[in-house]
Formats: structure tokens, C-alpha cells, sequence
């Protein structure tokens, strides 16, 4: 998966801080502009001329600078994605997983920068693996930016599922009789996970893949599981026969990594984005944009 | 006038803490429908690109089932209360909460243990249907179970090993010498799998019966243990096998499954909710 590194410095777009001009019906030419604060951090080695001076628009208190095509940032142009409160309050409580029970405003969400390549331990049964796939892959399917696969090498892995009196894999979980799981992550970036099943007290592939699914929804995005969604919901804590992917819960891992919101950010950086997206568009009824630059 | 004032506040206090339905006390799990028409709670709306989704929420308006005959036997009421919670409440320590199977229970049995013993556990425990809530199945194939008895070798107790008995044949004729079980619960401790294992070695079938029946009974709702005299009851400690169930046992599973909770019950969750069942009916 090709990580798309989100430019969140103000990119407005059209509205009345650009100037469209139709010379026919399928060209617009537009104009962009960047607050001057925003500016100053990203192009501090290009000072302003005094041609930048002469275009510059003030808007709502703020100075705003006429880009340039060759200081305009390379990337893909996302609208950002605006939701609805209903949306956003349950989005929140999964995927902002406080420590503890109380909201802190500085807890980061987690996602996952590359593909998640799975590798089962041998004991693993072929059936099991199989269950797990083709739920991993209705979600791969669904979700535009999560490459989901299986892998028969463990060095090409960077998720491992094994069983209790396996080789234990993750020295973390050596101690722990019971399932239990390890996430790594750096920078809120996901990059290493292991979980490590029970299969004395999980003696059915129903039970295994129960669990086993629940482990892997969470571990999509250190996702945390609610008490709110009847228990058919993958993203609900309570135990069902028929659990589903519900279309609220792949609309919510579609949206944990659409481009249409930045990543890795805080709690408090989520809801500040999305009040000024929400003022800007119903002021102007135009919405912020983001730009996505490619990054190793 | 200090009093008059006083009580006006209280008066004003219980007004606003008033709980007035089950939802007040429960809070109900929602899910989320295409039509708007269907939606309990249609403010409550998720926009998809092409669709709108709106909230359902499952709610139980009708509350009589807890003034049933039986929540209304205060002798009964009580002793249920003590096998659930154990005398504690939202403010105790360490407060119990309320465990129930919220799908039903199918046993495999492991074809290591003797037929007969087989074969009683499960006329016994046939028995049981009828209960609301409640279903106990059996199956021949464990990959259809979700509840295992399963014969091990190895040396099982239901109990730490600085547990101190009185005498060895305290020891020997313990409920939990020898097997244990195992259960296993989501966040709002609704049961969906158990294991009970048992040493069979050194027992007769009479004592394997008996053990088996009263820790299955026990695994119901992981009830506490009695060290009341009882015969009659499986769940005490005196328990004499016997070939029918006692009125109390099952009293206290239909108590127990009445209704299958959303949430997490605690001791006072249950009492408010008795409380507002009984308030209902008048």
C-alpha cells in the first residue's frame, strides 16, 4: 500500500479565494491560495516577492497567498470528507482507544501505513486460515486503501497468528496462557502485530474464528470495541452467533482510511478539522481540500 | 420552613433521578436501517454515499415479566440475589455482575466418560426445557458444541492450592476435588462457551453423576457456591443426587432467564429494575 502523506496546511479551493474563468465547458482555471502563516512554515526558503504581495487576498482575518504553479505541493487533491455527527460520535469511540475509560483529547488514532501481510502459524488449520481470508478479503474488497494477504514466509510478514504451544512468535505474548495479542506502532503508524490463540478453551472453528475475527477487526486500528451496536456488529463487544459486517461497520474502516481525513492525529486535531471543514462549508459552502504526497 | 425546604429538594432530587423505563436503567443497543419508516430513532441518521442510514433501538417497554409470581416470593427473590450477586452492589468493592448464556447451550460429552453417566446427565438436564431464554442441547459432534466435558488425566481443581479442608475426606468429597469448569464471556458477561473438566480416576459413577450435574448447574450462570445445608439444592455444598430437580433450582433459572440483559447487571441494576416493573403495574 502506497501511503499518501495528507498535506493538511490550508489548500482552499475555488470559492471566492479563486478566480474561475470558463473558456469553454470542460476547462476552469482556478487559483490557489494558502494562509500566509501556513506559507511562511512550508516555503521558508522561498521569502515572498513583492509580485506575491500585490496578490494577496484577505480573508476572515486572515492573509491569504496566491500559489504558484512550482510552489504548489505535488500530490493527489482530496476533498476532505465531511460526516455527520451520528457518525462521528460512534467513529470516535472506536477509533480514538483512550488508555482508560475517561476521553483525553490527546489520544492519537492508529492505522495501518502498509499492507497487512498475514502469516499463519502451522498448526492453523487450512480451514481456518480459509474463514479468516475471505472475511480479511470482503474487507480488503470494501476498504479502498487496505491491502489485505496472505503470506507463506514469515520474513515477509508483518502479522502472525499462532496458537498457544506454537513457537511463540512475539516474545511479548510468551508469558500469557491465555488468547491475547501484541500491536506495534510508531508515530500512530501500525507496523507489527501478533496474536497468539487458546485453542484448549477455543475447541470449535466457530469459537476460533470468532475470536480470531474479533482480534483482527480491532487490530485494523487499534480499534477499540463499543457497548452501543446491537451484538451483530463486528465493532460491538458483545458476543452473537451472527455476527456481520454491517454496512456501518465497513463504512467506518472505509472512512478510518479514506484520504478525505489525516491520519494519525490527535483526538483533539480530529475535531478541530472537522469544525472548521463544517464553518468553511456552510460560510461558503465550499469544502477544505488535502493534499497526499507520496512517502516511503 | 428548613424542613419544608428540605423537603422539596428531596421531592425535586428523586423527580429529576426518576427512572421511568427500562431504558433509563439498560441502555439499549442500537443498529441501523435503510428505511426511515422502520427507525425507532430516525435523528439518529449515518449519510452514505448513495444511502442514509437510520437508528433502531431494540427496547423492552413491557417490564412484566419481572412482576412475574415468582419476583414477587421476597424469600425467593432474596436467595437468587444471593447466588447472583453475592450480596454485593454498584457500590461494593468488587461488585458481581449477572452472567448469562445469551445463545443456547450444546454440550458435547466426552465418550471417555461412562455411558450411564452419560445418559442420566442428559435425561436430567432434558428436563430443563421450558425454561424462557434457556436452551440446553446436545450434540455428538464437538465442532457443533460450544460447551465441552471433557475427561482429562491431569490432576483438576476448582481451587487454589493453599485451600485448606478439614479433613481428607472433606477433601475427597469436595464439589470442585477433581474438576473444574471454565466459562467464557463478552464484555457484558453473557456467556458463549464453557469447558468442564473432570478427573474421572478413583470415582464411581454415582459421584461422577452428581459432580457433573451440580457443575454444569453452577456454569448456568456461575452462581455462588452454598455452604448452606441443603440437600435439595445443587448448588450447596450438602447437595444429595437426586433424579428431579429441586422447585428452587429451577425457580431461580426462571428468574435468572427472563429477561437476557443488554448490559452489564449488577446487584443494583437488578433491584432497580424490580423496583420499576413493580411501579409499572400499579
Amino acid at each position: 500500500m502506497k501511503l499518501l502523506k495528507p498535506i493538511i496546511l490550508l489548500i482552499f479551493l475555488t470559492s471566492n479565494y479563486v478566480f474561475s474563468q470558463y473558456e469553454n465547458d470542460s476547462l476552469v482555471v482556478t487559483k490557489r491560495y494558502m494562509k500566509l502563516q501556513d506559507y511562511n512554515k512550508r516555503f521558508s526558503n522561498e521569502p515572498l516577492t513583492k509580485t506575491d504581495s500585490s496578490n494577496f487576498m484577505y480573508r476572515d482575518n486572515d492573509t491569504l497567498v496566491l500559489l504558484k504553479n512550482s510552489n504548489r505541493p505535488k500530490g493527489i487533491i482530496v476533498p476532505y470528507e465531511y460526516k455527520d455527527s451520528t457518525f462521528l460520535n460512534y467513529y470516535e469511540k472506536i477509533a480514538f482507544n483512550h488508555p482508560n475509560d475517561s476521553i483525553n483529547l490527546k489520544t492519537s488514532m492508529k492505522y495501518w501505513k502498509d499492507d497487512i501481510k498475514i502469516f499463519f502459524s502451522k498448526s492453523v488449520s487450512k480451514k481456518t486460515k480459509k474463514n479468516l481470508m475471505k472475511f480479511a478479503k470482503t474487507i480488503d474488497k470494501a476498504v479502498d486503501s487496505l491491502r489485505i494477504s496472505e503470506v507463506k514466509s514469515l520474513e515477509d510478514s508483518n502479522y502472525v497468528i499462532y496458537y498457544k504451544g506454537d513457537y511463540e512468535y512475539e516474545s511479548k505474548l510468551m508469558s500469557n496462557d491465555n488468547s491475547t495479542d501484541y500491536l506495534w506502532w510508531r508515530q500512530n503508524k501500525i507496523y507489527r502485530y501478533s496474536v497468539k490463540l487458546n485453542t484448549e478453551k477455543l475447541f470449535s472453528e466457530h469459537l476460533i474464528q470468532y475470536k480470531m475475527r474479533e482480534y483482527f477487526i480491532k487490530s485494523l486500528g487499534y480499534f477499540k470495541l463499543i457497548d452501543d451496536f446491537e451484538c451483530e456488529s463486528y465493532f460491538a463487544k458483545c458476543y452473537s452467533s451472527d455476527k456481520k459486517l454491517t454496512v456501518l461497520d465497513l463504512e467506518i474502516l472505509r472512512y478510518h482510511y479514506s484520504y478525505g481525513i489525516c491520519k494519525g492525529i490527535s483526538l483533539e486535531a480530529f475535531r478541530e478539522q472537522h469544525k472548521n471543514a463544517k464553518e468553511l462549508y456552510k460560510n461558503t459552502g465550499h469544502l477544505i481540500h488535502l493534499i497526499h504526497q507520496e512517502t516511503d | 420552613m428548613n424542613y419544608k425546604i428540605c423537603f422539596l429538594f428531596i421531592m425535586a432530587y428523586n423527580c429529576l433521578n426518576a427512572q421511568n423505563s427500562y431504558t433509563d436503567i439498560v441502555k439499549p443497543k442500537l443498529s441501523f436501517t435503510y428505511n426511515k419508516s422502520e427507525a425507532t430513532n430516525p435523528s439518529q441518521y449515518v449519510v452514505l454515499k448513495k444511502d442514509t442510514l437510520y437508528g433502531t433501538y431494540k427496547t423492552y417497554d413491557d417490564l412484566s415479566h419481572l412482576t412475574d409470581s415468582l419476583f414477587s416470593n421476597r424469600k425467593l427473590l432474596n436467595r437468587y440475589q444471593s447466588a447472583v450477586f453475592n450480596y454485593t452492589n454498584a457500590n461494593s468493592k468488587k461488585p458481581r455482575i449477572l452472567k448469562q448464556w445469551n445463545c443456547p447451550v450444546i454440550i458435547y460429552i466426552d465418550k471417555n466418560l461412562p455411558r450411564n453417566v452419560r445418559k442420566d446427565f442428559k435425561n436430567f438436564y432434558t428436563r430443563f426445557n421450558g425454561i424462557e431464554n434457556l436452551d440446553i442441547q446436545f450434540t455428538n459432534n464437538l465442532e457443533n458444541a460450544n460447551y465441552f466435558i471433557q475427561v482429562v488425566n491431569e490432576n483438576v481443581n476448582g481451587y487454589n492450592s493453599d485451600f485448606e479442608f478439614d479433613s481428607e475426606e472433606e477433601k475427597i468429597n469436595f464439589l470442585f476435588t477433581g474438576a473444574t469448569f471454565n466459562l467464557q464471556t463478552d464484555a457484558n458477561y453473557k456467556l458463549y462457551s464453557g469447558i468442564l473438566k473432570i478427573n474421572i480416576e478413583g470415582k464411581n459413577e454415582i459421584q461422577l453423576l452428581k459432580q457433573l450435574k451440580q457443575l454444569f448447574y453452577f456454569s448456568l450462570g456461575q452462581f455462588s457456591y452454598s455452604f448452606i445445608d441443603n440437600p435439595e439444592n445443587l448448588l450447596s455444598n450438602s447437595y444429595v443426587d437426586s433424579d428431579s430437580i429441586s422447585d428452587f433450582n429451577l425457580y431461580l433459572l426462571k428468574i435468572h432467564y427472563k429477561i437476557i440483559y443488554d448490559e452489564k447487571i449488577n446487584g443494583t441494576t437488578f433491584k432497580d429494575l424490580i423496583k420499576l416493573a413493580n411501579n409499572q403495574r400499579k
